[in-house]
């Protein structure tokens, strides 16, 4: 009844909702921290639940579920448009006239899972938070709920200013929440990270004038166009110097944020000094941003330009999975480990864009869901380990199952996970991804191969050097996980792992609507 | 239209000229009381009354299109279509909403810093008789009333930079902009008088006639519009004629700084594109050309030179230096071929010179406000100053946020516009170093933020050495400043959510002005 009320005649529909409602919810989360800190993370709690329910709520419609009445439904027409490449729960507003832009927000398969991922990371950040922050709380609540406005209107936007807005929303929340609540070298990894993700920005800015005039100027075009729909009706001429360079600059835009060899340096440094929710977001989703961007320019906007540039993209990709690996065999830093094995595994979604085929795609569109639900756990797990035994130190931390059982444990899982055991998240991505590299050219396939030895590897030897063995001394002080919170994040992450594990086609059904359009 | 043919032209004069009628009235009224010496504390609030009726006569007046006034020597309230000194159109109502902006910005900032002064009336009216300067070159269609306007707009600026006479820095910076609007005012008469040589005309459209012939161009029409331009440029700022700009910011008072770098700015900008469009006969993309190498010039030297600055008044100019480079950027892209290109380009400066305005008002708002409270205009004593005035490093956060480009404020609406018309232009390469230039900026601007939102305050270390009784009694901010900052902040985030509106009126604007 409620959901009736409110999307059933009037026009605000459940995507401006699941927009605009956190960015709208910071200033009262801040507020009501001025009276009492803990109000803040409460209600920062109950909006991002609230976020949830109206993802998956989105998700019901989407899937058209049975549960829900008929005033939900989407018509049977743009069911079919989705079929063909279209998106579904559509708002489209003009915006300004002039320049063609518009207030568009609509799902299709690509971005129904991350937006599923979003509202799922966020609650869970928030729960995280509760035992890592004791500092100037209600801003601290306030920016986070920023933070998911930016990164849920990237992955819902269907015009490219949108799109751009979220996408630039996300920096400034990220710089305080690196810059207040980090480590000791808060204050260098956050301009770092600021400076260099919008110099990025900028330069996809730039792709993104160019891809407009280029539309402008093609034959059968009065004007240039921000929208997504136009774009991907339109076919450019692959041949123009202008779209190709609009081309590369998107390109370098995402594969920052993504982050690929050689723009990664910031990764490291911003997910090291970051609180630990924060880099559970950072890596959760502010990666899957630039990961989302390349599959959505490459699949549905410029699948022309695609062709020319698979190598090039193939190779950053293949990099990127190569020398990720190797240098988190060297990492002494848990976090900084985690975050090369991040490098690493975004380099499989660029291979996989780089197929050109349905199954790459799905492949990469399932490793940004799973690395999106792993790496959140494994930097919880190290936050939390660096919590308790005050270091994160791999050789200091011999032995720490010893007091930290439960931790250990999960380390264990997450890792395994991570490394693509079958039966785990992880583990399907990789295999989507390599069978299409092997029938698009096995070389790259060979090659990457060797990434995912060092991918087990690396998680083997860090295993062997903490878990296990004779407990270290220093550590007698540290104690396993106890708060009624960390037990729950602990159990929703797992929880999703082993789900997406074993009935993997709960993912690619829903995406299937995206992946059939590029085959065909 | 049959009002205007009708013979009520009287009534229609009123009318389109009223706001400048409400504001030679606030003008009036604030003399009288200044001679009586009463209502010392009402000179503000008039002023701030005076300036908002005279935007909403601009507003609320209905009547679009152009309409000439003084056209006819014989009936001097004549109000026709044909060409006249004065041309009230929509580029002019534009402009005139931006100056009447700055002006009750400025005033409402001045309330509280000005009060301890004497001769408030005089400087409440000169600051009204600039603005009025201001918005007559808006609507000047004739080099003549340009140039008087000019120096309306300008020496009225002189004596109010040197109005706290007792500072020795300001009547240093004062003379040296005196020296320096004088010479500027030169040029410009040089240049009218060299316009006036070729062409036997003073009135714009004749002008456009006697330069649209190629043909007959010769070296002198350059040289002529040369002048033009570097008298002008002097105003805007633009390298190689800043050199005033930093010393005169930094030693006028705060107020009158934000009024120079939000209002004279856009003045010089305004006469600029309100002659440029007889530049455009020149040969194709000459002009272009010259005004991206300023631009580029411009903004490189204006966020270099800010990397290193320690004073924030010193970095704000430089940030106002280098935004005049992003504004030419909208003057390079100026396509004569392209019609609709041109719209859009000068449609982008317009939109900056309203955006950089506010951001300016509401930084230097915020620097005036600190500058009473920490008794310093360094940026080192910024730290932590989100402890002591929340609100004034969340509205200078936002605006230098802006000034960044960051989106959904304002900054980033009007400088996507900015790149997009120097790309319309076939000038991808200058929105690249407009882009390159972005990119440095932040360095300063993400400095000032990062000391006051995130590093600890200066004194939490001081505090057991130094114990001053002036650190104990908190400085409340008064009220004036806080809606200062309030509609600064609210303009900023307007501009940037809900852009159309703003931008609608600026095409229309520069439709207007073609």
């Amino acid at each position: 009844m409620v959901a009736l009320l409110t999307f059933g005649e009037i026009e605000i529909g459940v995507l401006s909702l699941i927009f605009l409602l956190p960015i709208i919810a910071s200033f009262p989360t801040w507020l009501v921290g001025r009276v009492h800190n803990n109000f803040s993370k409460y209600f920062a709690l109950i909006i991002s639940g609230v976020v949830l329910g109206l993802t998956v709520l989105a998700w019901m419609m989407f899937e058209q579920h049975s549960w829900l009445p008929a005033s939900l439904q989407i018509s049977a027409a743009e069911r079919s448009e989705l079929a063909l490449g279209g998106w579904v729960l559509k708002e489209i507003i003009p915006w300004i006239e002039s320049i063609g832009m518009s207030y568009a927000l609509g799902v299709d398969g690509l971005s129904m899972p991350l937006i599923l991922l979003s509202g799922f990371i966020f609650f869970v950040s928030v729960l995280a938070s509760f035992r890592e922050i004791h500092e100037r709380e209600p801003a601290y609540y306030a920016m986070l709920m920023i933070l998911e406005t930016g990164v849920l209107g990237t992955f819902i936007a269907l015009d490219w200013v949108i799109f751009y807005v979220a996408w630039e929303l996300v920096l400034v929340p990220m710089f305080f929440l690196i810059g207040i609540w980090g480590g000791p070298k808060r204050e260098y990894a956050a301009i770092y990270f600021f400076i260099y993700t919008h110099v990025a920005s900028l330069v996809l800015l730039l792709g993104i004038i160019g891809m407009w005039l280029q539309y402008a100027w093609d034959p059968g075009t009065i004007s240039g166009t921000f929208s997504f729909i136009e774009l991907s009706k339109h076919s450019f001429d692959s041949t123009q110097p202008l779209i190709l360079l609009a081309f590369l600059a998107l390109l370098f835009g995402f594969i920052v944020k993504v982050p690929s060899v050689p723009f990664h340096t910031w990764l490291p440094l911003a997910h090291v000094e970051a609180p630990t929710p924060g880099s559970m977001i950072l890596a959760g989703l502010l990666l899957k941003m630039g990961g989302y961007g390349l599959l959505r320019t490459s699949g549905w906007l410029l699948p022309e330009i695609l062709s020319q540039f698979a190598f090039l993209i193939a190779l950053i990709g293949l990099i990127s999975l190569l020398y990720g690996s190797w240098v988190a065999l060297r990492q002494v830093d848990m976090k900084s480990l985690v975050a090369y094995s991040s490098v690493g595994h975004m380099g499989i979604v660029l291979l996989g864009v780089a197929t050109q085929t349905s199954e790459g795609f799905a492949g990469a569109m399932f490793m940004q869901v799973a690395h999106g639900i792993i790496s959140p756990l494994m930097f919880f797990l190290a936050g939390t380990i660096g919590h308790s035994t005050h270091t994160r130190n791999i050789p200091e931390l011999k032995g720490f199952a010893k007091n930290m059982p439960l931790v250990a444990g999960v380390l264990v899982f997450g890792s395994f996970a991570s490394a693509g055991l079958p039966g785990l998240a992880g583990f399907w991505s990789e295999l989507l991804v390599f069978v299409a590299l092997f029938m698009w050219e096995p070389i790259f396939a060979v090659i990457g191969v060797l990434g995912i030895i060092f991918t087990a590897a690396y998680y083997l030897w860090m295993l062997q050097r903490t878990v296990f063995g004779e407990a270290n001394p220093k550590l007698a002080h540290s104690h396993d996980v106890s708060y009624f919170s960390q037990y729950t994040v602990l159990v929703l992450l797992c929880f999703f792992i082993l789900v997406l594990g074993i009935f993997p086609a709960l993912l690619l059904d829903v995406m299937k609507t995206a992946t059939i359009f590029f085959g065909a | 239209m049959e009002e205007l043919t009708g013979g009520i032209n009287m009534n229609d004069f009123i009318t389109i000229l009223l706001p400048f009628f409400v504001l030679l009235g606030t003008i009036i009224l604030c003399l009288l009381l200044e001679a009586f010496n009463i209502g010392k504390r009402l000179h503000g609030p008039i002023t701030l009354i005076g300036t908002f009726i005279a935007l909403l006569t601009i507003i609320l007046d209905t009547s679009s299109g152009v309409i000439y006034v003084f056209a006819n020597p014989n009936d001097i309230f004549d109000v026709s279509t044909s060409p006249g000194l004065l041309v009230i159109d929509d580029f002019y109502r534009f402009f005139a909403i931006v100056f009447l902006i700055v002006l009750m910005l400025v005033t409402l900032s001045s309330i509280d810093f000005i009060s301890s002064e004497r001769n408030i009336g005089v400087y409440y009216s000169l600051l009204i008789f600039s603005t009025i300067g201001m918005m007559t070159i808006a609507a000047a269609n004739d080099l003549l009333i340009i140039f008087v306007a000019w120096e309306l707009g300008s020496l009225p600026a002189y004596s109010l930079a040197a109005f706290q006479k007792s500072r020795a820095e300001t009547s240093e910076s004062a003379l040296k902009f005196f020296l320096i609007g004088a010479m500027s005012s030169a040029f410009i008469l040089f240049g009218i008088s060299l316009v006036y040589g070729i062409s036997a005309e003073t009135n714009l459209q004749s002008i456009i006639l006697a330069f649209s012939d190629l043909s007959s161009y010769t070296p002198l029409h350059i040289v002529a519009l040369m002048f033009l331009f570097v008298g002008f440029g002097y105003k805007m700022a633009a390298v190689p004629f800043h050199a005033w700009a930093v010393d005169v910011y930094q030693g006028t008072p705060t107020t009158i700084t934000s009024f120079l770098a939000a209002g004279s700015k856009a003045m010089g900008f305004a006469a600029v594109l309100r002659i440029i469009i007889f530049a455009f006969g020149e040969i194709e993309g000459g002009w272009g050309v010259v005004f991206a190498i300023l631009a580029v010039v411009t903004m490189t030297l204006g966020n270099l030179a800010a990397l290193v600055q320690e004073n924030i008044k010193r970095m704000l100019a430089y940030s106002s230096i280098a935004h005049a480079g992003y504004m030419l950027i909208g003057l390079a892209s100026i396509n004569p071929l392209d019609r609709v290109a041109s719209d859009f380009a000068i449609a982008a400066t317009e939109l900056h010179i309203l955006t950089h305005a506010v951001m300016k008002l509401l930084a230097f708002t915020a620097v005036i406000i600190v500058a009473f409270s920490l008794k310093s205009e360094n940026i080192s004593e910024y730290a932590g100053l989100r402890k002591k005035h929340p609100w004034i490093a969340f509205g200078l956060t936002i605006s230098l946020l802006s000034l960044m480009g960051v989106p959904p404020l304002a900054g980033f609406i009007s400088k996507l516009l900015l790149f997009f018309a120097a790309i319309y232009a076939n000038m991808a390469w200058l929105a690249v170093i407009g882009i390159i230039n972005s990119a440095i900026s932040i360095f300063y601007y993400l400095r000032v933020i990062k000391l006051m939102l995130i590093d600890k305050p200066l004194e939490e270390d001081e505090e057991a050495t130094i114990v001053s009784v002036d650190r104990f009694t908190p400085y409340s901010v008064p009220i004036s400043y806080q809606v200062a900052l309030m509609s600064g902040i609210i303009l900023i985030i307007l501009i940037g959510i809900l852009p159309g509106f703003f931008i609608d009126y600026a095409l229309s604007a520069a439709q207007s002005l073609i």
